[in-house]
């Protein structure tokens, strides 16, 4: 509601940007800072898994966004301008962890093989910490897709963004993007097959316990 | 489809939805006309049933994964090493009020025995007398933390924008020392250029005179030999 009204009343982001840019107006920067802080933050979550990271990473692309005021075109949209920034810095940093070795696909099998046999000898006691594992192993499987498939999932389905938004964004066909989220959920679903039963296993929980692993 | 169970009886001459138009109905981007037809087709091929039904299953297994709770890792914006940020010292405030709850409760407790053990009249003023002064001193407490957190705000936000000041400063400098070291380097090349056009018109100065002087001297050296031509004997067959 409260986004409702600024976008009624107050100025869009595009003409705080314009602003920006002429000017070097350092309040309309601090207020596209706030209303775009926290999308941009869980896009960076959900790009590199890693909340504590995104807040750096966060910091960083309004940083790289205040640098490029100069080149920012008034004909885009400003969302586009910023998300595309946000998305150059993940892949960079996801290839940063790669290079460094952190939370690579090998240790994750391993991780995830022990996950395996917690969850298969040792059930969690409720609900919550089933709910939490669950996300972990999403979490842990996401990171193992390719990052062009990475990026459309989490704009799409966690961001919300329109199927042609994410073209702008990536500046590739439509049809692109959507062939690259059937693909991404292709290989999700083949990722954590038994976690895909998840409704069937939820209404037998009782009687049976899932096994649960990143493949 | 992509991944047809072979043994799925397919029905003939239907034309399947692609994946990407799948993807469209999935997010819920089909006009509406069009997505009834889908809906149609997804009821009555077992195959592209499936398959959707598969790709649902991603999408609910995606909503698994829910990120902590903003207040728990997010942080106001403010590059500003030294200083708190705003939500830090909104936690830190947090603390305080739970301490302040927990003392509340003890003394509640508290008056409650000690009104059961019969109290005096003495006492019990002199414990409401406490618990005005623990409530008066966690309001000032109160005020002088949302004081604070007032002071942090105000001073991040100028301190971000003093960051980004100076960063777009040290940009331009440096762009300013790119261009000056430039233009030195192309006034370098300038006078080398000069030196070297020099150089060459001295060259062709010389071969300029060397190639007169040939000519005088092939000139001296015909008017030398001309005379002398009648003179000399031919020999060869020419004279036989």
């Amino acid at each position: 509601m409260s986004n409702l009204l600024t976008s009624l009343l107050g100025a869009t982001d595009e003409q705080m940007m314009w602003r920006v840019k002429l000017e070097d107006d350092g309040p309309a920067f601090a207020r596209l800072v706030a209303r775009w802080q926290a999308p941009i933050q869980r896009l960076c979550a959900r790009m590199t898994g890693d909340p504590h990271r995104a807040e750096d990473l966060c910091q960083g692309v309004f940083v790289r966004a205040f640098a490029a005021r100069a080149r920012w075109e008034a004909r885009g949209k400003f969302s586009t301008f910023l998300w595309r920034i946000a998305l150059n810095l993940c892949h960079d940093e996801l290839r940063k962890t790669h290079r460094r070795g952190e939370c690579s696909l090998d240790a994750l099998a391993e991780e995830g093989g022990r996950l395996d046999l917690l969850a298969a000898e040792d059930p969690p006691p409720d609900v919550q910490a089933e709910a939490r594992e669950r996300g972990e192993l999403v979490r842990r499987a996401l990171l193992k897709l390719p990052p062009q498939y990475l990026e459309v999932l989490a704009l799409r389905h966690y961001e919300h963004l329109k199927f042609h938004e994410i073209a702008a964004v990536l500046d590739i066909p439509e049809g692109t993007v959507k062939s690259r989220a059937a693909e991404a959920l292709t290989q999700l679903g083949r990722l954590l097959r038994p976690l895909n039963l998840n409704e069937d296993a939820s209404c037998n929980r009782k009687t049976q316990t899932p096994r649960f692993r990143v493949l | 489809m992509q991944s047809q169970d072979p043994n799925t009886p397919i029905p003939s001459a239907v034309t399947h939805p692609d994946p990407a138009e799948w993807m469209a109905f999935l997010y819920r981007e089909t006009p509406s006309a069009r997505r009834r037809e889908m809906d149609a087709h997804l009821a009555s091929c077992p195959a592209c049933a499936a398959q959707v039904k598969a790709w649902r299953g991603s999408q609910s297994a995606l909503d698994g994964w829910e990120l902590p709770p903003a207040r728990h890792w997010r942080r106001a914006w403010t590059p500003q090493p030294g200083a708190r940020s705003v939500r830090a010292v909104a936690r830190l405030g947090l603390p305080l009020l739970r301490w302040a709850a927990a003392a509340a409760l003890v003394l509640a407790l508290g008056f409650g025995l000690g009104r059961r053990t019969a109290p005096g009249a003495r006492e019990l003023s002199e414990l409401k007398l406490s618990v005005a002064r623990l409530a008066q001193g966690v309001q000032g407490e109160q005020s002088a933390w949302s004081n604070h957190v007032a002071l942090a705000t105000a001073g991040a936000g100028a301190e971000t924008l003093r960051l980004l000041s100076e960063y777009a400063r040290a940009q331009d400098s440096e762009r300013a020392l790119d261009q000056q070291s430039f233009q030195l380097a192309l006034r370098k090349v300038d006078t080398r250029l000069d030196q070297l056009r020099a150089a060459l018109e001295t060259v062709a100065l010389n071969t300029e005179d060397g190639f007169q002087q040939t000519h005088q001297n092939l000139e001296r050296l015909v008017s030398y030999s001309a005379p002398a031509r009648n003179a000399v004997p031919t020999f060869g067959p020419e004279s036989k």
